[in-house]
């Protein structure tokens, strides 16, 4: 599902009331405030529901709703109004809304409600008919065919990639299938999926409580999978949006598990390249962290996003100056990325944040590392060391890092 | 608007929104200090930011309350009125040391 509002509390709210009703899906945001005006370009087609709020700044919900309806395939679009606007809320509708939802009072029940009616409209009008489409006799339920598995639902998607969860015909369990989409005709995509094969057969020999368990990789004359272990128990960021900052000692033990889990797929010399809270999965509420989506299948979304017109970029918060700015990166980048993590859990917020990308990656490079607040102060030095603009600064390995992290533990 | 007509306490509570509400009133008492720092600063573009989150949230969380003075005080940022931004912080501040989940 996509989030377009520019209140990061009440998205936090939406995301809160979506995966305590769905903790599968994965929710992402458009934050016109951060993101500006790339939403009009948006190809949100993979989407299963887009909620989308009025008053976003620069340009209304309204002036987004005419564009969008202009594509034939957009999902459905719930348009969020201020309490009583019903004036609002019928230029909404007249203007392709599939629902409207009053802002101010939103509850998970009529969230959960709107957003079933809205998906149950939908696949009866021809506009829409992916993922929810029902092909019947055992085969997917989302027109997606991944062979020796049964697709069961769709989970999440984004630019040239989808996530389901399916059934293993093999292992006999539900498994999470990671498909990503393409000809891999230009010489760049067929590069890169040459790696994105190597490097995960490499990940599947890897065997570490912190690290999914990969099951199986291939390829297709459109798509490459990735199947995995399902991990039921939320990320990390739907827990930072939750919970907020988390307890020091909590935040260095979450640290700690990421570490040894960089050690180990460092040592089979592959990157992470994308860490961030959402690649930060629990299997069991409470319980110790486990990392997924390693940064190849990033790589080759990138490469796709490049390739593809019309697709929104992610923003950087969690990028290292040096992966930023194009460079060769090796494992210190990495630790970059676990520092400004470490940092968002003991503060509740992102060390760097900006209007637009660019600006982001330079504030990664050039601004200077913010500082905690008295209470933490201790911790100054280390986010220091995580955070160094220059790698050379950073700990050397992940075991150092390890190393590192346990002293500060004891303090 | 008057103190006496604001209810510290989250209204029609949602209890799927329960667990937010300490960490969200926690945002709000560090809103206090930030916007009356912001103000002796006239920075009136990152309050009326600060506003204009609490405008759009609270009444989803239980506090229509905090719509209601964040709107006053986005308003009154855009108007870079320091008067009433000083009075409208003075009662943001006083409601919220009262605010409470239930």
């Amino acid at each position: 599902m996509l989030l377009i509002d520019d209140h990061d509390e009440f998205r936090d709210l939406l995301r809160h009331h979506i995966t305590t009703e769905w903790p599968e899906a994965l929710v992402e945001d458009f934050d016109p405030a951060h993101q500006g005006s790339a939403v009009f370009d948006l190809d949100a087609s993979q989407f299963d529901i887009v909620i989308l709020d009025h008053h976003l700044g620069t340009y209304t919900g309204l002036q987004l709703l005419q564009v969008f309806r202009k594509n034939p395939s957009f999902p459905p679009i719930i348009f969020m109004t201020a309490h009583g606007d019903e004036r609002l809320a019928a230029a909404a509708i007249k203007n392709g809304a599939d629902d409207y939802l009053p802002k101010g009072k939103l509850t998970n029940a009529l969230l959960v409600t709107t957003i079933r009616e809205s998906l149950r409209a939908s696949l009866m009008t021809p506009r829409r008919l992916n993922s929810f489409e029902v092909r019947g006799g055992g085969e997917s339920v989302t027109g997606v065919r991944v062979k020796g598995y049964r697709i069961l639902k769709k989970l999440s998607s984004g630019a040239g990639s989808a996530v389901y969860l399916a059934h293993s015909e093999s292992r006999r369990e539900d498994v999470v299938v990671k498909v990503l989409y393409g000809t891999f005709e230009l010489s760049d995509e067929h590069e890169v999926l040459e790696r994105f094969l190597i490097e995960f057969q490499s990940i599947t020999a890897v065997t570490h409580p912190n690290i999914v368990t990969i099951f199986d990789v291939g390829v297709a004359d459109d798509h490459a999978f990735i199947a995995m272990e399902y991990i039921g128990g939320g990320s990390l960021r739907d827990r930072l949006a939750s919970e907020g900052a988390t307890d020091p000692q909590e935040a260095l033990d979450i640290a700690l598990h990421i570490a040894d889990a960089l050690d180990a797929i460092h040592r089979v010399g592959i990157l992470h390249r994308d860490l961030k809270p959402g690649n930060v999965m629990f299997r069991v509420r409470g319980g110790p962290p486990c990392i997924i989506d390693f940064g190849l299948a990033k790589q080759v979304q990138i490469v796709q996003e490049i390739t593809l017109p019309g697709k929104i970029y992610g923003t950087p918060y969690y990028m290292s100056p040096e992966q930023g700015q194009g460079s060769e990166i090796d494992e210190r980048s990495d630790f970059y990325s676990l520092g400004v993590l470490l940092f968002e859990l003991l503060t509740g917020r992102k060390p760097y944040v900006a209007g637009t990308p660019v600006a982001l990656l330079y504030k990664h490079s050039h601004a200077p590392i913010p500082k905690l607040d008295q209470n933490l102060h201790v911790y100054q030095p280390l986010i220091e060391r995580l955070l160094a603009k220059d790698p050379v600064q950073r700990p050397t390995s992940a075991s150092h890092l390890a190393a590192v992290l346990k002293d500060y533990k004891r303090l | 608007m008057t103190l006496e007509t604001l209810s510290p306490v989250a209204s029609d509570l949602d209890p799927a929104i329960r667990a937010l509400l300490p960490n969200y009133i926690r945002r709000r008492e560090s809103d206090v200090e930030t916007i009356a720092s912001l103000i002796s600063q006239e920075d009136f573009q990152e309050v009326g930011r600060l506003a204009h989150n609490m405008r759009g949230s609270g009444a989803a969380y239980g506090f229509p309350q905090i719509t209601e003075l964040g709107g006053l005080i986005e308003d009154a940022a855009k108007m870079k009125d320091l008067e009433a931004l000083n009075k409208l912080a003075t009662e943001f501040g006083a409601y919220v040391k009262q605010m409470r989940p239930a």
